[in-house]
């Protein structure tokens, strides 16, 4: 069926044009120079030279990067989280390495592929940043006995860590940041649900109007150009009586963390930096670089400080700006 | 007299819910029957918002680490010996390892799971509310856990995720759907039992053939990871996926439990339950009394609600003289 004539001239003052894709990184070249990562951009530091980015995932997938070994990567701040897999930042990008175990996605690639589609790179979401650096290396954790750590009991305990950090340290710093006015929450990109403050607490906070009341705790999506936002915040209260506690839980953990360190090279005595190494620098950067109130307690702690500062110079050296 | 509120007791513990039977049995270790139960379903009342709290005279106490400090604080005259574990820097992390992973099971095990959630929580929770709350608070509740589980990967449930498809399309592909939905469930359930064994084979593992895990006197993370384990084994589940695994594989564990449970629980601690007073106040949101540094929300309510009264004094004046026109 033809579109009708008058259609077709109302069509005509509205014609489409066609780009073609775009594969420039951010100065404009086509050829991927070696492996990049996507981050987060810095917030204190915009100058040419920072490499660090200042959001905890970005950062301790950069620290992981260059604890295992890895240098010359470049890094990349121009992207926004909505551009990523999934919408979440850390992404790798790397040039297409055929001999590489995971080529099976390659061939999966060259069958379905149609058009103008680029395989010479590959975007890897941060869970298989891990599986591209076992690859590289030759070596991935589990062939250490105990991944690398002193023993199984060290091993047990550096998950225990880890839930400290990602609990009470977390939600301090998720606490301590500035709220977002209405607005800003309003236009913002949604966020990773799983670094809210509603799934760290326990129990969890409850939804803003209460529990018993009749009327239902407002969460709402809006529909905008940018992307769907959804104000979850605004859904659950976190009462003062629970800032308190987590503010007093605080210093106990950073207290923790700092006698378990003592005056080792490397978290609970591991001879070679670990993932829980990677971790716990890229919390103690990102407090350093937060309001006072979670700064002070990681400053009166000495050897916390000098560890971040030997391992923030390991950590830039790895990387060059993109 | 201190009074501790907490969700109702059911399945022979004197708490369903976890972090108020952590309480109640680190409370029995400290203060054995110095206090009382309270059993209330009406979470608003409390300072954070959730159950458990504690009463002390005019004091208010929330949330559980707030009420172990407030314990231990002498000023509040309770001289009791403080059961901080040893001064071993990684019991901090252990207590926080315990209740959010074990936690985790045990709301799965309790919330997440269909057959669960209708069968046993849900009928043990409802009738308790009073009548307009009965309708809506219980799934209130369930929702407020999803986030958690969810970020957890422990929120699985690609049964009712199918059924929702098939309202959504006109001809649900429904041959194609069953094996692949039985496949799911069971792929989701292995994920779960895999999470759980790593979980608890950590704590076996740091338990060893101790009698407690800080030497022979029990600690805060006793009490933790015993209410858990009680939690997990002792409700008659109609969906034992947890269950199962942890009376088998773990009897360590759970021998740890019982030890806990007959050194505390089994006294009887005296209970009463809550008045269901002001439930039509409770109808409406609770406004927070702590140090809200709110003050334009104050100012706003205060405007909305002085030119809500002005606006009606000022017709209710002006109404004699409004010319009804024809």
């Amino acid at each position: 069926m033809q579109v009708p004539g008058p259609l077709k001239t109302l069509f005509s003052y509205f014609p489409l044009y066609t780009h073609p894709p775009l594969n420039a990184n951010a100065k404009g070249n086509k050829t991927l120079e070696g492996p990049t990562i996507w981050a987060r951009l810095s917030k204190t530091n915009n100058s040419a030279d920072a490499v660090l980015s200042s959001d905890v995932e970005c950062l301790k997938w950069q620290a992981y990067l260059a604890l295992r070994g890895l240098s010359g990567i470049r890094v990349r701040f121009d992207v926004d989280a909505q551009g990523a897999i999934d919408g979440r930042l850390p992404n790798l990008h790397v040039p297409f390495d055929a001999s590489a175990t995971y080529s099976w996605s390659a061939d999966n690639n060259k069958k379905s592929s149609t058009g103008p589609i680029d395989d010479s790179t590959a975007l890897l979401s941060a869970p298989r940043i891990v599986e591209w650096v076992d690859a590289k290396l030759a070596h991935s954790a589990l062939d250490d006995a105990w991944e690398g750590y002193k023993d199984e009991a060290a091993k047990d305990e550096s998950r225990a860590w880890v839930s400290l950090l990602e609990g009470n340290v977390h939600a301090a710093l998720l606490l301590s940041q500035p709220a977002q006015s209405f607005l800003e929450s309003l236009l913002a990109p949604p966020s990773p649900p799983s670094t809210s403050l509603e799934s760290i607490l326990v129990p969890p906070p409850p939804p803003s109007t209460g529990f018993l009341s009749l009327l239902p705790s407002y969460s709402f999506t809006l529909f905008s150009p940018f992307g769907n936002t959804s104000n979850t915040t605004g859904s659950v209260r976190i009462s003062s009586a629970t800032k308190i506690s987590v503010f007093e839980k605080y210093p106990d953990a950073i207290k923790a963390l700092s006698e378990r360190l003592g005056t080792d090279k490397w978290f609970l005595g591991s001879e070679y930096p670990t993932p829980l190494d990677a971790l716990i620098f890229a919390y103690l950067h990102c407090i350093l670089q937060s309001s006072e109130a979670v700064r002070k307690e990681v400053t009166r702690r000495v050897n916390l400080v000098a560890w971040e500062l030997r391992v923030r110079a390991m950590v830039k050296a790895a990387f060059d700006r993109a | 007299m201190i009074e501790l509120h907490v969700w109702p007791a059911k399945w022979g513990l004197p708490s369903m819910d976890p972090t108020s039977l952590v309480l109640i049995i680190y409370m029995q270790l400290v203060t054995p029957s110095k206090f009382t139960l309270v059993e209330s379903v009406n979470p608003d009342l409390s300072p954070s918002g959730q159950l458990p709290f504690i009463k002390n005279g005019k004091d208010l106490v929330a949330p559980a680490s707030s009420i172990i400090s407030y314990l231990d604080d002498d000023a509040n005259g309770f001289g009791i010996p403080t059961l901080k574990a040893t001064s071993n820097p990684q019991d901090t992390a252990w207590l926080v390892h315990a209740e959010s992973n074990l936690g985790d099971l045990v709301l799965h095990m309790l919330y997440s799971l269909h057959a669960n959630w209708n069968e046993l929580t849900h009928p043990s929770i409802v009738y308790q509310f009073p009548l307009p709350q009965r309708y809506y608070t219980p799934h209130r509740l369930r929702e407020s856990y999803r986030t958690r589980l969810e970020s957890a990967g422990l929120w699985s449930l690609p049964g009712v995720e199918q059924e929702k498809k098939t309202f959504s399309k006109e001809r649900p592909p429904k041959d194609k759907g069953k094996p692949r939905d039985r496949f799911l469930r069971v792929f989701e359930r292995e994920r779960v039992l895999e999470k759980a064994r790593t979980a608890l084979d950590i704590y076996t593992r740091l338990l060893g053939a101790k009698t407690f895990f800080n030497g022979d006197q029990p600690s805060l993370l006793d009490a933790i990871v015993a209410a858990h384990i009680l939690l997990l084994s002792r409700p008659p589940f109609p969906d034992p996926l947890l269950q199962d695994l942890v009376n088998t594989s773990y009897p360590s564990l759970v021998a740890h439990a019982n030890r806990l449970y007959d050194q505390t629980l089994s006294v009887n601690i005296p209970t009463r339950k809550a008045t269901h007073e002001n439930v039509l106040g409770s109808l409406f949101p609770m406004i927070d009394s702590g140090v809200e540094s709110d003050v334009w929300g104050t100012r706003l309510r205060v405007a909305f609600i002085g030119l809500m009264l002005g606006g009606v004094l000022t017709y209710v004046s002006a109404a004699p003289y409004i010319n009804p026109t024809s």
